[in-house]
């Protein structure tokens, strides 16, 4: 049986989350944490010869946190702070409690590539364009300029070396990129095994073979943008290729990010991920509908008062007329504050339904 | 998908910026440029000339005739933009004023002007056509309208329009026939664009009131101001534009209708025997005319939505979209007769035989028909005069008919002359 663990170089266990799936190297003194994803109770840990992943080589190359964890906590405080109707989970101190580092995996691609190409090459061209007014019996012309494109066919040969492509290694991949943004991946540096003492890591669930369409598809842009540059010109359309690769070569980076969670009415969970070189929060903040459904019952119960105060001054004002005049001015009041009952549900609604 | 063989025939390699990359481009149109092209019969070596007939090249020497091979391209003709680059190369004008030729045919040293496209040797007569390398290349000529009416079809047109008025001496006609009609090209330029139009304006209404009362109670015109503003927005196709100086621009106004659908892509055949003028009204220059006449036309289209014709402070904003141009070459016939010692000057249209020129006007038949036409009003005012005298009643009704001659007389004589001064003018 292999004991691939070791390959790590320090003392780390193999964990699933059951409810979102996701597979993780961690200390073992985190087992009995939560999913860093899905908030989930508790992590199972699992058995690195029987469960073997699709891909468990430790990564080459790690991106270190550049947002502490102080700044990390600011951020998440300001997300909770003045949220309105904010659910009885939705406090900074719980959500601090619950912040966590985690490293994402992506793949590098190196390669050697000859091709056959075409493509249409665009070239920036201007042409001169007259505006006329007419005022006062006369004519006054500004001459403007307009930048048009040329579009011209173009073939050619490559014969290139490209470091670095990037590939998915996960298949959430494009999701949390388009959710957290990208890296910047000049800081990186050589695995080392510390790196692990206080993060958890993600392993990929897409191996290199997988991965290789999208990595191809990376190398066909890169290639497709020199082309363009090799042809002087200033935009690329229908690339196509004929390629031949050679001498690829593969790099695990893991890249930093902390998340955290919280639970709305329901229980259901929403994480909260911030970018570990940024610090730039992401997550949904919701309005809890029962808080807002409490306060406009308030509201309403006040506006009902309101009502029947109103109705027992209209009695009273068969006897004594000025009752009634007091009756019409509270009747008012009471559809007002009755209007106003409905305001913190719309409020609920609309923070809920725009909340990004 | 890539082609199967690389490169694709047709394409030739081109500079690449990135080492380890190499480009192929389409070649350019292979143009084959000769400066001077000559015509020759190849049966009998003598020089062969464009024929209207059938629109090939003709021998005048054995009657060989060699098929055109027209591409008809009509208004589809190509157009271009007016880019930077282009406006900056016509700011630099042709560069060279004259250019020296060698005829190939009995080694004559020659100079001509850059501003003909086509020459014959003074010395062997030999046709040749001159393929003038512009500084940028769409400033050659690329199309042409072909001659469709040949000189005998025009001389007995040129009769007919000779014979047309009476005001013009009888013997006029006759002169028709012995006139040298001289095929040219002519060059011009070719615009097209959209213009949108926002305007304002400040239009009067007239509207009645009535003022005062009982007695003085009456009704009184007065004038509403109201400002209305709307939007315009026109399409001009092919707005011609004379790209030669030295032609008359009356004359050539009064031939101007040349069929577009017609044009040809431009090969020397068609000028060979043809005198052909390039341009020296450059585009800038000639855009500068199109523009002032589309921008004219937008503001009298802005002005017909105004609800009276009567307005004051109109202003406009005008954009241009969608400009292009066309450097073409129009087919004219250009003859001189003399009557009387003097010269008088003929142009007609190559496409369809429309003529237009001056016309020597018998003044002496004018001044005749003139006095002729105040004579009854001379005589039977000598009459009213003698009856007014005499105290006869009756003098003032034949005074009046008296006036209503003159009248007519002097209606008759604003025409006349009118008519006579647009024969004369050019």
């Amino acid at each position: 049986m292999e004991n691939w663990l070791s390959d790590w170089q320090t003392d780390v266990a193999l964990a699933a989350c059951e409810q979102c799936d996701w597979l993780y190297v961690l200390p073992p003194s985190r087992l009995a944490g939560r999913c860093p994803h899905c908030g989930a109770a508790a992590l199972a840990a699992l058995d690195e010869t029987t469960n073997k992943p699709v891909y468990t080589h430790p990564p080459e190359l790690v991106l270190p946190f550049q947002a502490t964890p102080r700044q990390a906590q600011q951020k998440v405080l300001a997300f909770a702070k003045g949220a309105w109707f904010a659910p009885a989970d939705l406090q900074g101190e719980r959500l601090n409690g619950r912040l966590q580092p985690l490293y994402l995996p992506l793949w590098l691609v190196d390669a050697d590539v000859q091709a056959q190409w075409q493509a249409e090459m665009g070239f920036d061209y201007q042409v001169v364009s007259h505006q006329e007014e007419y005022q006062n019996n006369r004519w006054h012309t500004r001459q403007v300029k307009e930048t048009r494109i040329r579009w011209e066919p173009r073939v050619g040969t490559l014969q290139r070396h490209y470091d670095n492509q990037v590939a998915p290694a996960l298949e959430e991949q494009a999701a949390i990129e388009k959710e957290v943004g990208r890296f910047d991946r000049q800081g990186a540096r050589p695995y080392q095994p510390d790196v692990l003492t206080q993060a958890i890591a993600r392993l990929p669930n897409r191996p290199p073979d997988d991965a290789w369409p999208d990595a191809q598809l990376a190398l066909m842009q890169a290639a497709g943008d020199e082309c363009r540059q090799a042809a002087a010109a200033d935009h690329i359309r229908q690339y196509h290729w004929q390629p031949h690769f050679a001498n690829t070569h593969w790099t695990q980076l893991l890249y930093p990010i902390y998340t955290t969670y919280y639970m709305d009415d329901n229980g259901k969970t929403h994480t909260l991920t911030i970018h570990g070189q940024t610090g730039r929060l992401v997550g949904r903040r919701l309005a809890s509908m029962k808080k807002a459904r409490r306060g406009s019952l308030a509201i309403g119960a006040v506006a009902a008062a309101l009502f029947i105060v109103s109705f027992i001054l209209l009695l009273a004002g068969l006897v004594y007329e000025v009752a009634l005049a007091m009756a019409g001015l509270l009747f008012v009041v009471a559809v007002v504050t009755a209007v106003a009952a409905f305001i913190p549900i719309l409020v609920a609604w609309y923070l809920n339904h725009h909340s990004k | 998908m890539m082609t199967p063989t690389f490169p694709p025939p047709g394409y030739m390699r081109t500079e690449t910026a990135v080492p380890g990359i190499d480009v192929w481009m389409p070649k350019p149109p292979d143009e084959n440029h000769q400066e001077v092209v000559q015509f020759h019969c190849p049966q009998c070596d003598a020089t062969t000339a464009f024929s209207t007939d059938g629109g090939g090249l003709t021998c005048a020497h054995c009657g060989y005739y060699e098929a055109p091979q027209a591409s008809l391209v009509g208004k589809g003709a190509q157009q271009f933009e007016f880019t930077v680059e282009t406006m900056e190369r016509v700011a630099q004008g042709w560069g060279i004023e004259r250019k020296e030729l060698a005829c190939s045919r009995c080694n004559a040293h020659i100079t001509i002007a850059t501003d003909m496209l086509t020459h014959m040797c003074p010395f062997c007569h030999s046709n040749q056509v001159v393929q003038v390398k512009a500084p940028q290349d769409v400033l050659r000529p690329r199309f042409l309208l072909p001659f469709q009416v040949d000189g005998d079809t025009l001389r007995r047109q040129t009769a007919a329009w000779l014979g047309s008025s009476w005001l013009l001496p009888k013997d006029l006609q006759r002169l028709a026939h012995g006139t040298q009609f001289t095929p040219i090209y002519v060059p011009a330029w070719t615009f097209d664009a959209k213009t949108s139009a926002g305007w304002k304006a400040e239009v009067a209404h007239t509207r009645t009131r009535t003022v005062g009362v009982g007695k003085n109670r009456r009704t009184q015109t007065y004038t509403e101001w109201r400002w209305e503003s709307g939007q315009a927005t026109l399409t001009f196709d092919d707005l011609l534009i004379n790209g030669a100086s030295n032609l008359s621009p009356v004359l050539l106004n009064q031939i101007r209708h040349f069929d577009l659908q017609q044009l040809v892509a431009y090969e020397p055949h068609y000028l060979a025997g043809i005198q052909a003028q390039a341009y020296d009204v450059s585009l800038d220059a000639a855009w500068e005319r199109a523009r002032q006449n589309m921008r004219a036309q937008t503001k009298e289209a802005c002005q017909r939505q105004a609800t009276s014709r009567r307005m004051r402070n109109f202003s406009m904003n005008l954009d241009f979209r969608d400009e292009s141009w066309r450097y073409i070459l129009l087919p004219l016939y250009v003859a001189v007769y003399h009557y009387n010692n003097q010269p008088y000057q003929l142009l007609a249209n190559g496409q369809n035989g429309q003529i237009a020129g001056q016309r020597p006007v018998d003044w002496r038949k004018i001044i005749l028909a003139i006095g002729a036409a105040f004579l009854p009003a001379l005589l039977l005012g000598l009459l009213a005069t003698w009856m007014l005298v005499a105290g006869n009643a009756n003098g003032n009704t034949v005074l009046f008919v008296t006036f209503g001659l003159a009248l007519i007389a002097l209606i008759f004589t604003g025409i006349t002359v009118s008519q006579a001064q647009k024969m004369d003018d050019v």
